[in-house]
């Protein structure tokens, strides 16, 4: 396994543990939470410290792998299929980021559309249930937002192991 | 078998011929990584001509001489 491949395993798990623990509690929370409030302030910070813990955690497991195998003297050399890799890595984040955002713009308009026009819909508990039903307020959709460039960071690592694998 | 990228190459074959010179040999010559070595030999990947340029030149041959393409 190259390096480029071990980092880019290294941030995917990382981005999705913290991406994953973000979004469950977010979207688990009650309707009527404070999405901007120091408690979730407070959360934002933990999650922080714990993605530089892991990050480390796992780095120092990386060296532990590598120094089985000696230096590599490709550590910091990067070529046309390393830049290759990291151009259609970028390519497919972007098309994720462009069809996040086109997909969260339609479900904000439909929602708006749905309460301009009166159509009634049950009382959300969550705040999952609220981006479903509407009505959505600034940090709710903000939190949409988040979402979408989430998962185009982790479309990116994916996209860099999968074209690794692959050859190019 | 043909390769995915539908070029061949002879690029082992000269390694071996050259004092067995190593992938990793090869790659630091053209300043490539021994993935990208790895890649090519395996026909997964088709270089640019500069870096098909560089390979041929290091076995002092033309680049027909080291890759060939044709379905």
């Amino acid at each position: 396994m190259s390096r480029q491949e071990r980092v880019s395993w290294l941030a995917l798990v990382v981005n999705a543990i913290i991406g994953a623990v973000y979004f469950q509690r977010v979207l688990s929370l009650p309707a009527t939470a404070d999405l901007f409030g120091l408690r979730m302030a407070g959360f934002a910070f933990q999650l922080i410290a714990l993605s530089i813990v892991v990050s480390i955690v796992c780095e120092l497991a990386l060296r532990l792998v590598r120094k089985g195998e000696g230096s590599d003297p490709d550590r910091n050399r990067t070529d046309e299929r390393v830049t290759l890799i990291n151009l259609k890595a970028r390519r497919n984040a972007h098309a994720v980021l462009w069809a996040g955002m086109f997909a969260a713009l339609v479900q904000i308009t439909l929602l708006e559309w749905a309460q301009r026009f009166g159509h009634g819909h049950s009382v959300p508990q969550t705040v999952l249930g609220l981006m479903v039903t509407g009505p959505l307020a600034p940090m709710h959709i903000a939190q949409v937002l988040l979402l979408v460039m989430t998962l185009a960071g982790i479309t990116v690592y994916a996209s860099r192991i999968f074209y690794c694998r692959r050859g190019y | 078998m043909m390769p995915p990228t539908g070029i061949t190459n002879q690029i082992r074959k000269l390694r071996f011929e050259k004092n067995e010179m190593t992938q990793q040999q090869l790659a630091d010559a053209v300043g490539a990584t021994r993935q990208t070595i790895i890649a090519i030999e395996a026909g997964k990947y088709a270089p640019s001509l500069e870096l098909a340029f560089r390979i041929a030149r290091i076995f002092s041959r033309g680049v027909d001489d080291v890759f060939n393409y044709g379905p």
